[in-house]
């Protein structure tokens, strides 16, 4: 089933480093939110409460902005996918002996990868910014939903990349679905600030269990409720990844 | 090398047929093609023949027949399938911000050709297509042939029982053209099926064993090239082109006993040399003004005509 993974995730990730100046740029989205829109807004927000505790502004927009970066990697599948499509590399890929769900798998293990190297980015610009250390021991939560975030973001974004064919459309309405991926969500913001529709979506979106988990790895503890979040996320990973492997089997070129 | 014992054939489609929505891309359409053969789909643009390799390749699902690669079911079995043919597609398909090597590379690995073997074929390969230079230059500083050459090149890296190649000197320089066409007769050799499609006459005629002649979705035609043009039944054509319609002039040479219209004033006549003064003065006679003769032996050109009433581009 997995025929040619390894070759696909090589090929991915050949293209990824060949494009090295899109790890920065796709890194400078979440740095200037800190910069810009976070210290903007401490002046707002004295202090925000989180598991009991009164943190910074700041602090508490780091795993948010974290969960952004991994955004932008799914999102590249997107624009990956709608290019091999255009190319003909899709076809090609297609008519040689690696499958389908192989070629779906490669651009996933890609992205979670892009995620990691993400994560570290950001921690290692963004941790002197708003003064925190971290140890060791916050690594494997903040790594684990890494990597789910990073399936689900791929997940969606190639099941969008699949069904529509055109570069404006494509282009329209994943700028449109990212509006309330944000905003609807606790990336910039705790839910309990939020009017309760808001809420109520905010729910519906993954991006607020990837930034709760994160934000649990990075500045809380694995509480009831974060493990049940984190439960959430894994069912989201599991549905949105079916679906795209459902979605490249019937993808036509 | 593979050569089968027992002469399966290397494709065999029965009623293969593509519809989108109302429009009936390929239209029933059956052939066999043997083992070590190359097989031709000549067409205009549009007649089918792309969506036909995509059948062929798994990559469209037939809307009816069957179609069986080296023992296996497109279909049923697509996974085997994919396992035994190669593809040459009418897009570039080259990954943009690579290098040249590394595409050839990447290309290698997706067809699961081991490491050593690799390496080699793709060395070997870049010489023989003259791409030493280039090695390391990005595809997206490439010339449009140059990148077709890549494209092209890479093809051979493994070695397929089945070998699909969708136009594959659209866009070539004529020295890289005979080299596809010497790899393209060499791997036949070898006991590799090559299908070939095109609308270039030429190339189906100096390359093709046997030629299936496809129009709107449906095979017209099917035999060698020079069993296709012996059906003009010899002889010599004259192609005249007049001033302003021809229509008129058509139907007066129509009542000619000597001479067949194939359509569009291609004349098919026993000896050109005998008939042509006769003629010449026989259009003048009828108000025709001559703005070109030619004369030439039948080609597959001829024989499109012939069968469609339609030039082929």
């Amino acid at each position: 089933m997995m025929k040619g993974l390894r070759s696909l995730y090589y090929r991915e990730m050949r293209i990824w480093s060949r494009t090295y100046w899109m790890i920065v740029l796709s890194l400078s989205t979440p740095i200037l939110y800190i910069l810009l829109f976070g210290l903007a807004m401490t002046g707002l927000i004295q202090g925000i409460d989180y598991q009991g505790k009164e943190i910074d502004y700041l602090l508490f927009l780091l795993p948010g902005m974290i969960a952004m970066g991994i955004h932008g990697c799914g999102m590249n599948a997107c624009w990956t996918l709608f290019m091999d499509r255009q190319m003909g590399t899709l076809e090609q890929i297609l008519s040689s002996p690696v499958t389908r769900s192989a070629y779906g798998f490669g651009k996933i293990l890609s992205v979670v990868t892009q995620s990691f190297i993400q994560v570290f980015l950001i921690l290692v610009v963004g941790l002197p910014l708003v003064g925190k250390e971290i140890s060791i021991a916050n690594l494997p939560l903040l790594l684990f939903s890494a990597f789910l975030g990073g399936v689900c973001f791929c997940s969606f974004y190639m099941i969008l990349a699949s069904i529509i064919k055109t570069n404006d459309l494509l282009s329209t309405i994943s700028t449109l679905i990212m509006m309330p991926m944000m905003f609807c969500s606790s990336m910039f913001y705790p839910l309990d600030m939020i009017p309760s529709t808001l809420r109520y979506l905010a729910y519906a979106n993954p991006m607020t269990y990837i930034a709760n988990t994160l934000r649990a790895g990075l500045i809380g503890s694995l509480s009831k409720q974060v493990s049940i979040e984190l439960l959430v996320l894994c069912a989201f990973s599991i549905a949105l990844f079916s679906a795209s492997v459902l979605s490249l089997r019937r993808i036509r070129i | 090398m593979r050569k089968n014992s027992h002469r399966v054939p290397a494709i065999e489609c029965v009623n293969l047929t593509k519809k989108f929505g109302d429009l009936t891309a390929v239209d029933h359409i059956s052939f066999e093609v043997k083992e070590g053969e190359i097989f031709g789909l000549l067409g205009p643009n549009g007649a089918g023949k792309t969506t036909t390799i995509r059948m062929l390749t798994t990559v469209l699902p037939p809307t009816e027949g069957t179609a069986i690669i080296a023992g296996h079911d497109v279909v049923k079995e697509s996974d085997r399938v994919r396992e035994k043919i190669g593809v040459i597609l009418q897009l570039p398909a080259l990954d943009w911000f690579l290098s040249v090597y590394d595409n050839f590379d990447i290309y290698g690995r997706i067809q699961g050709v081991p490491k050593k073997e690799r390496k080699e074929r793709i060395d070997y390969l870049i010489k023989e297509f003259g791409l030493e230079e280039k090695e390391k230059t990005k595809i997206e500083l490439l010339s449009g042939g140059l990148e077709r050459r890549v494209q092209v090149a890479r093809a051979f890296i493994p070695e397929h029982e089945v070998l699909f190649l969708d136009e594959p000197t659209l866009g070539l320089d004529p020295q890289s053209r005979l080299k596809v066409w010497d790899l393209v007769r060499e791997h036949s050799k070898d006991g590799e099926t090559i299908v070939i499609t095109t609308h270039n006459m030429d190339e189906a005629d100096a390359l093709c064993d046997r030629i299936g002649i496809i129009d709107q979705g449906k095979i017209i035609a099917l035999d060698s090239p020079k069993a296709l043009k012996d059906r003009l039944g010899g002889g010599d054509i004259i192609k005249i082109d007049v001033e302003g319609d021809s229509k008129y002039i058509e139907q007066e040479i129509s009542k000619l006993d000597r001479v067949r219209n194939l359509g569009g004033l291609a004349l098919q006549v026993e000896n050109a040399d005998q008939i042509l003064p006769d003629l010449t003065q026989f259009i003048g006679s009828k108000g025709g003004k001559i703005k070109n003769i030619s004369v030439r032996k039948p080609t597959l050109e001829d024989v499109f005509i012939k069968l469609t009433g339609r030039e082929i581009r």
